[in-house]
């Protein structure tokens, strides 16, 4: 056992002069809490189903204490061996000294990167036991050409003869531990430590490894090994530490920590997990003496930055410095996990305005699409209101559908009404078709709004198309057609067809010239968009002496 | 008892703390052949279980030239349809392949190789770097075949073609930086990785892969800026540039291209080095 004082010499004098071997690791008042989303008490499936747990995504998180305040000094050459329980945060300790965990308090130094072999530590499943090989050695620093040549050394060490080419994933696990181990163990002078990978390999492996392990150790490297076989444990190692509910309970010779913690597993219950009866096991090995040197931790402040925020007395007893730094530890964690929420809202914040933002610029921009639009089709504007800006002809109509013409070099008058929205300018046109009027304008600039404009209607063309056109500010235009046809007086008469709309058809395109009486079967049936007696939507091409044709055509298109 | 009397810490590193940014880039330049070996095996082993084995490179994305050529083909009309559309779509597909192998896989960088993380000390950043290294190793069947494609459709060959290599090494760079970035954002929030398809969608309309920018937003000088600043829409204009004979790129994209790539690169090392004490504890 070390003396108080041994242990407080400065740091840089032992390093030099003492003959004593160098630490590899020095674990220093390490806390470990594991966060975990878990409601930590029993739920029934519905309670899990319907609590809003799930629905937060599981933000409701325990605090797990997994180690309480471990501290140990590791020097070169040795070889320690871990026991406790199920549980008790062996593997945890493991894990926070190869650096996957930080220590939520107090903190672990190393002078290499430790390397943990553990169980369950596959390397890359779907690769080949060769490849996991090369790329493990690659991984830990080795040169190409170096991997290269040491490839078969190992997969001989590992004892895998042809499965080294399959992948690892069809590997048992004692053949994934062995090829594990020997990769990890390849490399000489690093920190090893194993977790339980002595257990799974066969006897011969065994005691190859146990060989291994003592050639590592010699070799100035540290290994550390967890284990539940405290068999195989006492062969190897020589020290051995006992961690029991997250706290180091026991660290000294390996027979003596290994034959208190057998005797002690004995008791019934003693190893339940998280037994709050179980007594504190007792021992002789307490850790009180563990070979850790405050002072000299104090001294080193520029490489540690926590120690350099409070003078520290060598005299005075290591614990409180340790005390003040951890405070100044959780207070700086503390400040900075209120900053990250702070922040974290703040970033929520502006997200929020962004998609607001982004939302409106879309809004808007579709807005503006629509009249931008380079080619808008075909809209039916009478009847169906477009969008807000377009003009709409409501209604465009002449006063009569048949004008009574005394011949066809006469004249006479035809009155049309319109009423249109949002027109700018209106004009009208006539011809034996719909053509734009604002392009062939037989009047222009009209009022949007007008009932009885009259127009000339020339009784030449067998039928007259009216069009009045509409265009708003932005050009749109919109144009509607009526039809006017004339009626020769030939024999007048307009008597009663209205039973018959389906006879005039058929007759005539079979009779192009029908001077006769029963041909002007004008049917007054107001069929809406096509003129109901030529089955040819044109209403000018049918033959030049027909009988008088009623038909109020309307349609409409946008230029 | 612990018999050893008092060791000092001298010479040893705090475990779990970042090293210095130069001292873990000297670590990442040293190690990188691990970095190139994860890759090409992964590669490999990615497609040895396939019948059709390395094909599938190539078949993923000719099946989707061909999925988007023949629906909008007939979907597209007006000034939105490029020139040559079949050159331009399969140069798009292929090129934003790319982007989308990287920045997915760049997501799963660290959860999905937890292991070869918790085993070995090495700077996790080489895992970023042998997904991107992946997707370009899978480029080159790619490219190769592009060239094949654009000659069987009648563009001229010509020497700017060999500018393809430059650019992708670009874009390269680009899709480091935006995949450590993810890769550190995955380990944390996994809700990332649900998130990733949702961009690369986003992306891939933004980026014009199928339609002339240009010409379907000829209307919107504004956002036809915005579009032209999309990083994507850069490189694969470039590439476009440099081998279709009817397209060029807008001056705006030979100028960004280079920006984009350096500031994701700068911006990926710093945030992702940032993170490194914790990637081991995904899990």
């Amino acid at each position: 056992m070390a003396s108080v004082t041994d242990l407080l010499l400065p740091g840089q004098q032992s390093a030099t002069l003492d003959p004593a071997p160098r630490a590899m690791i020095v674990a220093d008042d390490v806390h470990i809490n594991y966060r975990v989303y878990a409601s930590g008490k029993r739920m029934t499936a519905r309670e899990s189903l319907t609590s809003m747990r799930s629905f937060r995504g599981g933000r409701d998180l325990t605090t797990v204490p997994a180690l309480r305040g471990v501290s140990f000094t590791a020097t070169e050459g040795e070889s320690i061996g871990v026991v406790g329980h199920n549980g008790s945060g062996k593997s945890t300790l493991f894990r926070a000294m190869s650096g996957l965990i930080p220590p939520s308090e107090g903190a672990i130094y190393a002078r290499e990167r430790p390397v943990l072999l553990g169980v369950n530590a596959a390397l890359v499943p779907e690769l080949s036991g060769e490849n996991n090989i090369k790329l493990g050695l690659l991984a830990m620093g080795f040169s190409p050409e170096e991997a290269a040549t040491r490839v078969d050394e190992i997969a001989d060490f590992a004892e895998l003869n042809d499965f080294i080419y399959h992948p690892m994933r069809t590997y048992s696990s004692g053949m994934a531990a062995r090829l594990k181990f020997a990769i990890a163990s390849a490399k000489a002078h690093s920190i090893l430590l194993i977790d339980e990978a002595l257990a799974v390999g066969d006897r011969r492996f065994r005691t190859k490894s146990e060989k291994r392990i003592n050639e590592l150790r010699d070799s100035a490297g540290l290994v550390m090994i967890v284990s539940h076989s405290t068999s195989s444990l006492k062969q190897t190692c020589e020290r051995v530490l006992w961690v029991h509910k997250g706290e180091l309970i026991a660290d000294g010779p390996a027979s003596e920590v290994i034959a208190e913690y057998i005797a002690w597993s004995k008791k019934p219950g003693a190893s339940a997990v998280g037994a709050a009866a179980a007594p504190k096991p007792r021992t002789k090995n307490a850790p009180i003496a563990v070979g850790f040197d405050a002072g000299s931790l104090a001294e080193s402040s520029a490489k540690d930055r926590l120690m350099g925020a409070g003078p520290v007395a060598l005299s005075s007893p290591p614990e409180e410095p340790r005390a003040l730094a951890r405070r100044d530890r959780h207070r700086r964690i503390e400040q900075q996990s209120r900053k990250r929420s702070v922040l974290l809202m703040a970033l929520t914040g502006v997200a929020v305005l962004l998609a607001v933002a982004a939302g409106a610029i879309i809004g808007t921009l579709s807005s503006v699409a629509a009249p931008a639009e380079p080619e808008p089709s075909v809209r039916p504007t009478p009847t169906s209101p477009a969008a807000a800006a377009d003009p709409v002809i409501q209604s465009f109509a002449a006063n009569v559908a048949t004008v009574e013409c005394a011949s066809e070099e006469a004249e006479a008058q035809v009155l049309l009404s319109w009423q249109i929205d949002d027109a700018d300018s209106v004009a009208i046109a006539a011809g034996d078709a719909q053509v734009d009027a604002l392009e062939l304008p037989l009047a222009a600039a009209l009022p949007a709004n007008l009932s009885d404009r009259s127009v000339p209607f020339s009784c030449a063309a067998e039928a007259v198309v009216y069009t009045v056109t509409a265009e708003n500010a932005d050009g749109v235009r919109v144009s509607a057609s009526t039809s006017v046809t004339r009626v020769l007086p030939v024999e007048t008469e307009e008597p009663d067809y209205d039973d018959s709309p389906s006879q005039p058809r058929p007759s005539q395109p079979a009779e192009p010239e029908p001077v006769t009486p029963p041909a002007p079967e004008v049917p007054v049936e107001p069929q809406p968009s096509t003129p109901p007696t030529e089955p040819t939507p044109e209403p000018t091409t049918p033959p030049i002496t027909e009988p008088p044709v009623f038909d109020p055509g309307t349609g409409a298109t946008t230029p | 008892m612990g018999a050893i009397a008092a060791p000092s810490i001298a010479g040893l590193a705090e475990v779990g703390t970042r090293p210095r940014l130069s001292d873990y880039l000297s670590e990442t330049w040293r190690l990188r052949a691990f970095a190139v070996r994860l890759a090409g095996s992964r590669l490999i082993s990615g497609l040895l279980p396939n019948r059709l084995g390395v094909l599938w490179i190539v078949l993923k994305p000719l099946s989707l030239a061909i999925i988007y050529g023949t629906i909008f083909h007939f979907v597209l009309a007006g000034p939105a349809r490029p020139t040559n559309f079949v050159q331009y779509l399969i140069v798009g597909i292929f090129v934003f392949e790319f982007f989308t192998g990287c920045f997915g896989n760049g997501s799963k960088a660290i959860t999905s190789n937890t292991k070869l993380v918790q085993s070995f000390g090495f700077p996790r950043i080489l895992l970023p770097i042998s997904v991107i290294a992946e997707q370009a190793m899978r480029m080159v069947p790619v490219v190769v075949l592009l060239g094949v494609l654009l000659l069987i459709f009648g563009e001229p060959i010509s020497w700017s073609w060999l500018l393809i290599i430059p650019i992708l090494a670009v874009m390269g760079v680009f899709n480091l930086g935006v995949a450590l970035v993810v890769a550190r954002i995955a380990v944390r929030t996994r809700d990332i990785q649900q998130v990733v398809p949702i961009i690369n969608r986003v992306l891939f309309y933004a980026t014009g892969i199928f339609f002339n920018v240009d010409g379907a937003l000829a209307d919107y000088p504004t956002l036809l800026t915005v579009m032209h600043l999309v990083p994507t829409y850069e490189f694969i204009s470039l590439a476009r540039d440099v081998l279709l004979s009817e397209y060029s790129a807008p001056l705006i994209a030979w100028i960004a291209a280079p920006i984009w790539a350096l500031v994701m690169l700068v911006c990926g090392v710093i945030y992702f080095w940032q993170g490194e004490p914790r990637y081991g504890l995904s899990d």
